[in-house]
């Protein structure tokens, strides 16, 4: 036990090592510091684009009724940008995780060292978590401070805080799946894929009767309304529960596939 | 005698082929083990199963003494070197060897030393630049070196200088010579260097083993009943080999003056008795006559049967 802990601890290390060389962590934080900054000005601007838009030629004589701007608009952006792009970003980052060491063989000579699958996926998983949850903090604070530069109010920082729980939650959960897949897939095309599949399959599950108010998806719609103050309703509990008993199976099937390429 | 490594009915099936049946090996420690088969032979998969790589359908492995068991081990009493090793290129080739190192648990100054002196030892100690610059003959160095660095007693090398051009191969060879105490099992095509470098002889054929012993063993057990014999003129070979009948056969060597002869009984005694016959009754002069020493590749043709 002892002896897996520190392979564990020297693997993340070297995980670590590989985000900060390949550079992962400065471009998702790149991306989540663009998103960041977009949304807040989208949120502000966004009278004025429209107004711009349609004053273009073509959109001349259309009316168009847009309410003033107000600080809560920042976090709707936010969390949009953050679903759409932000989880794209995420899914192609890791997306060969694993797949990329099956294939150079490096694998092998980690294996033939010592490191059991086990340590393998969770390192890597972990490692991935800590600069997803990172890069998640950043934006959020980003958004916070420059929704208070521009609208002269971001709301409670502990409230802000809070409502990128839920998105972080299922954000550790595609983090899981996009590595399951990473484990099965035999390209990198096709990890990427498979990844982005198993994330838009979580939008249709919610409208699913009954079913919907406890999957994961749900997540995803608690970032304003727990950013502003208001509650994320009864089922908040059971969602992270369930994204969480999804994080574990994916990470158990990567394991397993990792065990099965040894027999 | 002790063994460095030994197996039991070790057998690999996959769903419709048999790659490695019922290998039974003791190699004992301390020697330098070439490993031959041909391509498909069985000779990855047997050295993936004993480095813990591969899962055996069924058998028993021991290594320095200790059973191994699929899938526990934290603490290989081996080093590896893969056919094509790979890399974290973004790593100089010092990160590698240390990760490798703490991988193995060895305290850290016992490791830095070591990095160095495994550097040293492989010529990697003035490279600077990361692995992704390396070339294939200094990745093979540092495969070699990253399986050396906890000073394993047992080291397998799949391959270790068949991608190499001559002068990679020349330094890989010199630097599987330079290991000391050290149980080597390598598998590879160029049977001359197994030749030079090698106490020890594996042939796996079809996922069995064919042969296993000392080289000179197999030398000695393939010679029986082999001689060669050089005359002076091409002539006198020529006619020599036109009366050779039941008691030997004789083959043409590449140099028309020599003959390859076999006796039909294999006996030395008997084959050295008839060819004094055969000259004396003929007057041929011949130049040298002795025991034939085969080649490990003649060895090698043979028992594999081509």
């Amino acid at each position: 036990m002892k002896l897996s802990v520190s392979k564990w601890c020297t693997f993340a290390g070297k995980e670590i090592t590989e985000n900060l060389r390949s550079k992962n962590i400065f471009a998702l934080a790149c991306v989540f510091i663009f998103l960041a900054l977009l949304s807040v000005l989208t949120a502000r601007f966004m009278g004025e684009i429209m107004d711009w838009a349609l004053s273009i030629e073509g959109g001349a004589g259309l009316m168009m009724e847009i309410p003033d701007p107000v600080w809560t608009d920042s976090y709707v952006q936010l969390y949009s940008n953050l679903t759409s792009m932000g989880m794209l970003a995420f899914v192609m980052i890791y997306m060969g995780a694993i797949l990329r060491e099956k294939r150079s063989g490096t694998i092998d000579l980690m294996m033939a060292k010592g490191l059991t699958p086990t340590v393998f996926v969770v390192a890597k998983y972990a490692v991935a978590v800590a600069v997803s949850i990172l890069a998640l903090v950043v934006t959020v604070l980003i958004t916070y401070v420059y929704t208070l530069v521009l609208f002269e109010y971001g709301g409670n920082i502990g409230h802000v805080l809070l409502g990128a729980v839920p998105f972080g939650v299922f954000m550790i959960m595609m983090l899981g799946i996009t590595i399951m897949w990473s484990a099965i897939a035999k390209s990198t095309a096709m990890s990427a894929v498979l990844g982005l599949v198993s994330f838009f399959l979580f939008i249709p599950l919610d409208l699913i009767p009954w079913i919907g108010r406890f999957t994961p998806g749900r997540l995803l719609g608690h970032g304003v309304s727990l950013s502003v103050g208001v509650g994320a309703g009864n089922y908040l509990g059971i969602q992270i529960a369930v994204a969480i008993v999804v994080t574990i199976v994916a990470l158990w099937i990567a394991i397993q596939v990792l065990r099965k390429r040894e027999g | 005698m002790k063994y460095a490594v030994k197996t039991q009915g070790l057998t690999k099936r996959y769903k419709t082929a048999l790659a490695v049946d019922d290998v039974n090996l003791a190699i004992p420690e301390g020697v330098c083990c070439g490993f031959l088969g041909k391509n498909g032979a069985g000779k990855t998969t047997t050295l993936k199963m004993l480095v813990g790589l591969k899962r055996p359908t069924n058998g028993s492995i021991s290594i320095m003494g200790q059973e191994q068991s699929f899938g526990t081990q934290v603490q290989m009493p081996f080093g590896y070197l893969p056919d094509v090793p790979s890399f974290y290129g973004y790593m100089t080739g010092a990160e590698f060897l240390d990760l490798c190192g703490k991988l193995c648990h060895m305290p850290t100054p016992q490791r830095k030393a070591r990095v160095k002196e495994l550097l040293k030892q492989v010529g990697l100690d003035r490279t600077r630049t990361r692995i992704n610059g390396y070339s294939r003959g200094m990745k093979q160095r540092l495969g070699i070196a990253q399986a050396m660095i906890n000073s394993p007693p047992v080291i397998f090398m799949d391959e270790p200088v068949s991608a190499l051009d001559p002068i990679g191969r020349r330094d890989v060879v010199d630097i599987i010579q330079s290991f000391k105490n050290t149980t080597v099992i390598f598998s590879t095509h160029i049977l001359a260097d197994v030749e030079n470098l090698c106490d020890y002889i594996l042939i796996i054929e079809k996922g069995k083993i064919l042969a296993h012993d000392y080289m000179a063993n197999l030398k000695e057990r393939h010679s029986q009943g082999s001689a060669k014999i050089r005359f002076y003129t091409p002539q006198d070979a020529a006619t020599f080999k036109s009366h050779t009948a039941q008691h030997f056969t004789a083959d043409n060597q590449a140099n028309p003056l020599e003959l390859l002869l076999h006796s039909t009984s294999g006996n030395m005694q008997e084959l050295s008795h008839h060819v004094t016959a055969l000259l004396q009754t003929h007057s041929l002069a011949m130049e040298y006559f002795g025991a034939h020493t085969p080649h490990l590749e003649d060895i090698f043709y043979e028992v594999i049967g081509k």
